[in-house]
């Protein structure tokens, strides 16, 4: 796959053309998510995580 | 994936298997965590044992809905350590999320001997071998194995993506490379019959990227009619996209490969209405006004552009703020104002060495301080 797949953007395509690197994440007013997501607050979840005895399901996004 | 996958009701019976946890990696307060769970792909996907915070399932890019149920099982299952049946997939994802793909790559040729193209995990560990190799270097593997994975994956959501990444591939490799040919007109093959086909249940942007992949193919094979007829269908197929959106989320996530599609056809103006209309929808949002300086400079129209970068400029925050000013950069430089692109230059290598040290290279800053030298 290429480097800048459109779907999938690597950081090393930093400087290559602008319009190549944008991706598809959505902008930052999302609409209504189903999962109960904790917004960057990894403590929370860790805590959260070992309380309950659940894996933690992680997504790292950017507003691209 | 925000706008159409976390979105679908179908997942709100997966809501107690985990913690759902979502990080923006260009807050600066995230900076530390990228040091523990370093983040190369946009979106990456992880699955992290609480009691060890190691990553036990790693997927890079997008998913649909399909596949993500898949991942959640195969990551509930590695963090619960029941993962005998698919030990030789678990031992690749543990390779794979600790990024050393040539190993991963061979981990997952083993994970794949266990598996028969219909097992629930066949898929994914198709798409991730294809990665490791990808990533690795093994750029004629990668395509030989989409090659063949093709005729598996062709009525899946998968399709896609590794018709796509095959091709990729393949147009990668040396022209003296005796297989290229081959594999090139193979999965040139592939992506068009995925392209001309039925599309439901693929993702739109690994679609898109093949109507991408495809011009490429026909510009190296010196055919620019070819190369124009499929920029033509991608922006058609990416307008008709946005068109069926039912929210602006759901249209703008489309702005993106619009912009890349006009760029690419010389017909940037064609995507300005849709740009002005998300920077309405979305006012606090640097990306709309940042591809419309994108588009209006492609234009000639340099005032506008930089009107439109002004904007961005002034809502861009993180790394990608980086881009933000290397836009402009482009700008100045084309319109012949060797002094304001040289300003702008510092000033971006000033923004580049205050950000933390987890949200921009070595690299990157070397190469900014590269064209700035260039310009004294």
């Amino acid at each position: 796959m290429k480097t800048t797949r459109l779907g999938a953007v690597l950081a090393a395509a930093l400087f290559a053309a602008p319009a190549a690197v944008a991706g598809t994440t959505a902008a930052p007013a999302a609409p209504r998510q189903v999962l109960p997501f904790i917004e960057d607050d990894y403590t929370k979840a860790l805590a959260s995580a070992k309380a309950s005895g659940k894996p933690i399901f992680f997504e790292a996004w950017a507003p691209w | 994936m925000r706008a159409f996958v976390f979105t679908d009701k179908a997942l709100e019976r997966q809501a107690g298997r985990f913690v759902w946890l979502s990080v923006n990696t260009e807050k600066r307060e995230n900076a530390a965590l990228l040091g523990k769970f370093p983040v190369k792909v946009w979106p990456s996907i992880y699955v992290i044992d609480a009691a060890t915070e190691k990553i036990v399932l790693r997927w890079a890019g997008g998913v649909t809905t399909p596949q993500l149920l898949r991942l959640l099982d195969d990551g509930e299952k590695a963090a619960r350590g029941k993962t005998a049946p698919g030990a030789a997939l678990a031992d690749a994802d543990r390779l794979y999320a600790d990024a050393k793909y040539a190993e991963a790559a061979v981990a997952y040729r083993k994970a794949l001997e266990t598996q028969k193209p219909g097992a629930p995990s066949y898929a994914r560990t198709v798409e991730s071998l294809l990665f490791s190799l990808s990533q690795s270097g093994q750029r004629e593997a990668c395509a030989a194995t989409a090659k063949g994975a093709y005729r598996n994956l062709k009525s899946t959501p998968s399709a896609a993506n590794v018709a796509g990444s095959g091709l990729d591939c393949a147009l990668s490799l040396k022209d003296d490379d005796p297989k290229k040919a081959e594999l090139v007109t193979a999965l040139a093959a592939d992506a068009r019959a995925v392209v001309e086909g039925p599309k439901t249940g693929l993702a739109a942007d690994d679609v898109s990227s093949l109507f991408s992949s495809l011009a490429e193919e026909r510009d190296a094979a010196k055919d620019p009619a070819g190369a124009k007829k499929y920029l033509e269908e991608w922006v058609a197929y990416l307008e008709g996209e946005a068109e069926k959106a039912k929210t602006p989320s759901e249209r703008t996530v489309f702005d993106a490969h619009r912009v890349s599609a006009c760029l690419a056809l010389g017909q940037s103006e064609r995507v300005v209405p849709a740009l002005r209309q998300s920077e309405k929808d979305f006012p606090d949002d640097y990306n709309p006004p940042q591809r419309l300086a994108i588009a209006y400079g492609a234009m000639k129209k340099y005032d506008e552009a930089l009107a439109a970068s002004d904007r961005a400029m002034a809502r861009a925050y993180g790394p990608r703020k980086l881009v933000v000013f290397r836009t402009r950069v482009d700008i100045l430089t084309k319109m012949g104002d060797a002094a304001a692109a040289k300003k702008t230059l510092s000033e971006m290598l000033a923004y580049a060495e205050a950000l933390p040290k987890e949200q921009v290279s070595d690299r990157t800053i070397a190469a900014i301080k590269k064209q700035l030298e260039a310009v004294n």
